[in-house]
């Protein structure tokens, strides 16, 4: 997983910044930032493996990814502790995730997020990188 | 220059952003704040607001309650009223993800006194009932065809299915069954995460509180509501749960992806709004009304199985425990309401966003034993100062669309506040509060220190007409999400 920070400037909420070599790795890492919030990553093996394909626009793809995964979550109770790109355009993304299901008795929960807001939300390219920042309703 | 230096004090708690602050405003942002208040106002939020004032089709001037602070988009404690009639547009972040997130207040014949020694197993007596906390699901399971006439009746589906009473209907706001909802209108991913969260509390700020009536302000009021000193009052935080959150997200993105259609410039996505007469506009509207009515029967539920829960543990029978509710609202909603502007009766779409409806006196929208006295207003405070109990006042329409503000406020982000908590001690800050949760990491969030004094947001909304407390009400014992 890419390493990331932790927004705090938000009073009632949360939030994550990242940067990554390239746009696949920035969805990725942002969707498994986001999980690392809800658990803790490093204890979630990838025992199953599920495909997810969302349309919208850039950035705000970045943010309607996060949400399918945490639908996903919140219905089946799947926690992805990798993820792969397989496709990536300006209007559609589709990601491999390969997880397991939340066990409460292995997997400790951290913070409970809703969802990925537009507030805030950035996905850009600085000095050769790309950058993320996506703002939670927790 | 930041726009909180461009606030013009208007009058004394009246801060006003003129039209003309910034690009293609429209309206004058209006800001209700102490002195004190004013200190903590966040530019981010003025910024919020002044975004909210450019919108097509907003009316007057928005409005920001004394409990505010930033949101997603808007401002919690923003109030943003739009013409219904006209180009007026609807906007998903300015109601919110949890749309009817709101309070209910219920009745006991129970006195502070006698139940002191039983606090804590009352309220582990409700935590076995209600369930509460990260991914909570209930014992109330529907498929799609059951959750559709959920969607439809609010909660008075709820009384149907058992739990309360027909009676407890005319103490929620519009009857807890919003018009205009359409289940079909919601996705199946919303469905989906609807289907087995009724009846139950979700975490984050949501609870279920003993209350105790520490103080009552206005006899008069206090007895249209039936409380006195020392009674022992149940109160409910909860909203539509998942179903809500997901019609929120659904809608977001379509309304972002129609907004240019229309026209119209968006100073924040999360802003992103159409116009209320448009077939996007409309079907969020109907959407947005159907997850209210998951969220008033939400409350119905958590209320009657609370009170259940109390009164089994007492060996009482609800009778003798005295069940009532005394009221149930909103505050974050969005409702079409009739007001006069500039000389004429205008159909407007009131968005609020961390804000209550506070009808005053004589409104024909009040149920008739409370028509005299107005519309009671409910504000949680923290789990270890006070909530209050107020009663709408004719200032309220005048000031704000006939609107309050809905609790304290934040000061510290969830984050900050686990922090404070760990480097003073979470048992110090602890040591006199009856806490039940599931996880301690939302009790750690939620410590009073987290939140403004309600006591100084009330005062505010007191001092300007807006609403008038009847009661002081002290936490006894609370159920954490």
């Amino acid at each position: 997983m890419i390493p990331y920070e932790q927004v705090s400037d938000v009073t009632a909420e949360a939030g994550i910044r990242l940067r990554a070599p390239s746009l696949e790795e920035l969805f990725c890492g942002a969707l498994l930032a986001t999980f690392n919030e809800i658990t803790e990553l490093s204890k979630v093996e990838p025992k199953e493996e599920k495909t997810l394909e969302v349309t919208g626009v850039m950035p705000f793809l970045l943010a309607d990814l996060i949400n399918a995964a945490l639908l996903l979550h919140e219905r089946d109770k799947f926690v992805p502790r990798s993820c792969e790109v397989l496709e990536l355009t300006p209007e559609k993304v589709k990601v491999k995730l390969k997880g397991e299901r939340f066990d409460p008795s292995r997997h400790e929960p951290k913070t409970v997020i809703k969802a990925a807001t537009y507030y805030r939300l950035r996905v850009e390219k600085k000095d050769g990188e790309y950058e993320a920042e996506v703002i939670f309703d927790v | 220059m930041g726009l909180k230096e461009r606030l013009i004090r208007k009058e004394r708690f009246v801060w006003e952003l003129p039209v003309g602050s910034v690009e293609g405003q429209k309206v004058p942002a209006v800001f209700y704040l102490s002195e004190e208040l004013f200190e903590g106002l966040e530019e981010e939020a003025v910024r919020q607001a002044a975004n909210a004032a450019t919108l097509p089709g907003v009316t007057k001037a928005i409005y920001v309650m004394p409990d505010v602070h930033v949101g997603y988009g808007f401002p919690v404690g923003g109030v943003m009223a739009t013409d219904a009639e006209g180009e007026g547009v609807v906007s998903p972040g300015a109601i919110g993800y949890d749309i009817n997130c709101g309070v209910r207040l219920i009745a006991t014949n129970l006195r502070a006194y006698e139940i002191a020694p039983k606090v804590e197993g009352i309220m582990q007596a409700v935590f076995k009932e209600v369930p509460a906390g990260v991914g909570s699901t209930g014992s109330i399971k529907l498929p799609r065809s059951r959750m559709k006439e959920v969607l439809i009746k609010g909660a008075a589906w709820a009384v149907e299915e058992g739990f309360g009473r027909p009676e407890d209907l005319t103490h929620v706001e519009s009857y807890g069954s919003l018009p205009n909802a359409d289940p079909d209108a919601v996705s199946r991913e919303a469905y989906e995460r609807g289907s087995d969260e009724l009846g139950t509390v979700g975490s984050g700020n949501h609870f279920v509180e003993l209350q105790a009536v520490e103080e009552v302000y206005d006899e008069e009021a206090a007895r249209a509501f039936g409380i006195e000193k020392q009674q022992v009052l149940i109160m409910v935080h909860s909203g539509s749960r998942g179903l809500g959150h997901q019609v929120c997200t659904d809608y977001l993105k379509l309304v972002l992806k129609s907004a240019p259609k229309y026209g119209i410039r968006l100073p924040d996505p999360q802003l992103a709004c159409v116009p209320f007469n448009s077939e996007e506009g409309r079907r969020y509207f109907r959407a947005m009304n159907a997850a209210a009515n998951y969220a008033f029967a939400n409350r119905q539920i958590l209320g009657y199985k609370a009170a259940q829960a109390v009164a089994k543990h007492l060996g009482l029978s609800l009778e003798e425990l005295g069940y009532r509710v005394i009221y149930d609202h909103a505050h974050n909603i969005g409702k079409l309401e009739k007001y006069r502007v500039n000389g004429k009766e205008k159909t407007l779409l009131v968005h609020r966003k961390g804000a209550t409806r506070a009808f005053p006196p004589g409104h024909p929208e009040l149920p008739p034993d409370y028509r005299r006295v107005g519309q009671p207003v409910i504000i949680p405070g923290d789990m270890g100062r006070a909530s209050y109990l107020l009663v709408g006042r004719p200032g309220a329409v005048e000031r704000s669309f006939g609107t309050a503000c809905h609790g304290a406020g934040r000061v510290m982000s969830r984050r900050q506040a686990k922090r404070y908590a760990r480097e003073v001690g979470p048992e110090k800050i602890l040591k006199d509060l009856v806490v039940v949760a599931r996880g301690r990491s939302t009790v750690l969030e939620e410590i009073p220190q987290a939140y403004k004094d309600v006591s100084e947001v009330v005062r505010v909304i007191e001092e300007l007409g807006i609403a008038k407390a009847v009661a002081r009400l002290r936490p006894l014992g609370t159920l954490k999400g």
